[in-house]
């Protein structure tokens, strides 16, 4: 079943094309990779797909499942089953991990028919969370990546992603800036969410994570198109030779 | 009530200038309806303190027992003496209370200010030596000058609490401090059709330590002016100032806030805040923070922001699936909590606690 279907997008940052006709097909199950240098799109497609305003969909189309991306707010793809593990998560100053966790959780239940989660089995699933993640507890408490670490910035994302349980998880550099231990207790948890129902794009530079989560595909992104497509071996390759090789 | 009787309207008080409107420190407040005021009569409904602590003592002005305190302190307590309608409000104050919080009594006395409605008055409080009192303030109208006084090691905590008001509403507060005393504001204000608080706080001992934090929220077209300095008179002695505030409609906030250092007062450790929403494009904010320092050991820094909600925080929120308004609610809540914790200041803001 395919989960996200991207047909031929092109996309626009004040006036300028960033991305120049991508298609991209994920189907329930499966993780695909998406390597660039630096500047080849990598994030400006994840925002946008994410729906971030200042972005211009010139043509093209996105459907998650059944769904039109393109045709709903931020937070109606959100509830379609999307998440964004964001690059460099922002602060959130005051508003407690806990309060922001549960309302999010709430609205997703809510869009879908169903009631609040109870406070203690919510409590309950997030501690254990946090735990997976190499986290100290007391982070739930305090504001949203509010003087966090890098390191723990992302793991935040992923103990978002595991509690949100969306069906396509895209993950903007969650690798980047990690030292080996956090990257291998990111690469766990990633593992966690991947299941039958779940499709995942991982965006990175490197091929280090890919030592620890296997892709079913890597694509190579160059100049807002993918250029190239294969299985984890093109990983492999890609980092013996660099991206020079496929420039023409 | 009888109309006064006027000769010359505003008075003419010898050494002291009449304020203008759009001239410091009234540039974005006109001061003439406050100052008129006074001319029409102020009512005769005055705030009331009310303690069941046994370590205070409430007096009226005219009541003999305080006429030593009151020719010792009222009008005194600012070493830089008066401002026009703090002048004006001891020509034509109709009630005046001294409260005392003695030191006999080792743990904290409350005591209850509730507003009366459009009056002029006066209150001197005395806490004495290593006495604690904790005052819950409750403002709405009318023109209000509080002479404080903390003896060594005494302890003042400050709840005021501004309900939203149709009328005007003048409060002008000193604070002297001695050695070793503390003095803490906390003031949460809804909107008023024409508000200020001047708030001069004088540091007059070592190991002295003042915490001053407030939070607005302002609708329509409410006017919120606050006047906020603190002096280090002496070193050794910490001070924190922090509000945010939060214009919604065509309201209007005005936030100054000043540092004064004096010389030789080395070893001072002082802080100023001062950080804005704005919901809407027709909301205003006037925002200055002001260092004047005369000693050079010293730890002070400053700082004011006015904007509008982040634009990368609501796509944060939205993104995790939380409606916009919810979103954005989330974000002015968390804002206004950041420096206020009371939970009777939440409430008034309208915050869930």
């Amino acid at each position: 079943m395919t989960l996200l279907d991207i047909v031929d997008l092109h996309i626009s940052v004040e006036e300028r094309e960033i991305i120049k006709g991508i298609d991209l097909q994920v189907e329930a199950g499966e993780i695909h990779a998406i390597m660039g240098p630096n500047g080849s799109g990598k994030s400006t497609l994840t925002n946008a797909l994410a729906g971030q305003e200042g972005y211009q969909i010139n043509h093209g189309s996105a459907h998650l499942e059944d769904k039109d991306l393109l045709e709903l707010s931020v937070e109606e793809r959100a509830r379609a089953g999307l998440f964004l593990a964001f690059q460099y998560p922002v602060e959130l100053p005051g508003v407690s991990n806990v309060e922001f966790l549960k309302t999010a959780v709430d609205s997703l239940r809510r869009a879908n028919g169903l009631d609040d989660i109870s406070t203690v089995n919510f409590m309950k699933e997030l501690r254990q969370l946090v735990k997976k993640l190499d986290l100290d507890p007391e982070i739930l408490k305090r504001g949203v990546n509010e003087g966090f670490s890098g390191g723990e910035r992302k793991r935040n994302e992923i103990v978002q992603l595991l509690c949100l349980k969306p069906r396509v998880a895209l993950l903007d550099e969650t690798d980047s800036g990690l030292d080996i231990d956090a990257l291998q207790t990111v690469a766990r948890g990633i593992k966690e969410f991947r299941s039958p129902r779940t499709g995942i794009v991982l965006v990175t530079h490197y091929q280090r994570l890919l030592e620890f989560v296997q892709p079913d595909y890597v694509h190579v992104m160059l100049d807002g198109r993918l250029v190239r497509s294969g299985d984890a071996s093109l990983a492999l390759e890609l980092e013996a030779k660099g991206y020079a090789w496929l420039e023409n | 009530m009888k109309p006064r009787e006027i000769r010359e309207f505003p008075p003419n008080i010898p050494g002291i200038e009449i304020p203008r409107a759009r001239k410091d420190p009234w540039r974005y407040t006109t001061p003439e309806p406050f100052i008129n005021e006074f001319s029409y009569g102020l009512s005769n409904s005055p705030s009331t303190p009310v303690s069941t602590s046994l370590g205070v003592e409430i007096y009226q002005f005219n009541n003999p027992e305080c006429a030593q305190l009151i020719e010792t302190y009222v009008g005194k307590v600012a070493p830089r003496g008066s401002n026009y309608l703090t002048a004006l409000n001891r020509l034509y104050a109709k009630h005046g209370y001294v409260i005392v919080a003695k030191s006999s009594n080792k743990g904290i006395n409350h005591v209850n200010i509730s507003s009366g409605f459009d009056c002029c008055e006066r209150y001197l409080i005395i806490i004495e030596e290593n006495a604690k009192l904790s005052i819950r303030e409750l403002t709405r109208s009318g023109n209000r000058v509080i002479e404080c006084v903390l003896q060594k090691g005494a302890k003042l905590e400050h709840l005021r609490l501004q309900e939203e008001t149709l009328d005007f509403e003048f409060n002008h507060t000193v604070v002297k401090l001695k050695e070793r005393s503390n003095y803490e504001l906390i003031q949460a204000s809804r909107g008023g059709r024409l508000r200020r608080n001047e708030i001069e706080v004088y540091i007059a001992g070592k190991n002295t330590r003042v915490n001053l934090s407030g939070a607005w929220g302002l609708k329509e077209a409410s006017h919120l002016d606050n006047q906020i300095t603190v002096n280090h008179l002496v070193g050794k002695s910490t001070s924190e100032t922090c509000f945010h505030g939060i214009v919604h409609d065509e309201s209007k906030a005005i936030f100054n806030g000043k540092i004064y250092i004096a010389p030789g007062a080395q070893l001072t450790d002082a802080s100023l805040q001062n950080k804005n929403l704005a919901t809407s494009e027709k909301a205003e904010i006037y925002t200055k923070p002001e260092l004047e320092l005369y000693a050079d050991d010293i730890a002070c820094s400053h700082g004011a922001t006015s904007g509008f909600l982040d634009p990368k925080q609501l796509f944060y929120l939205r993104s995790r699936g939380i409606e916009q308004t919810e979103a954005e609610t989330i974000l002015l809540n968390s804002f206004l909590k950041e420096v206020v914790e009371d939970e009777e200041a939440l409430e008034l803001l309208g915050l869930p606690s």
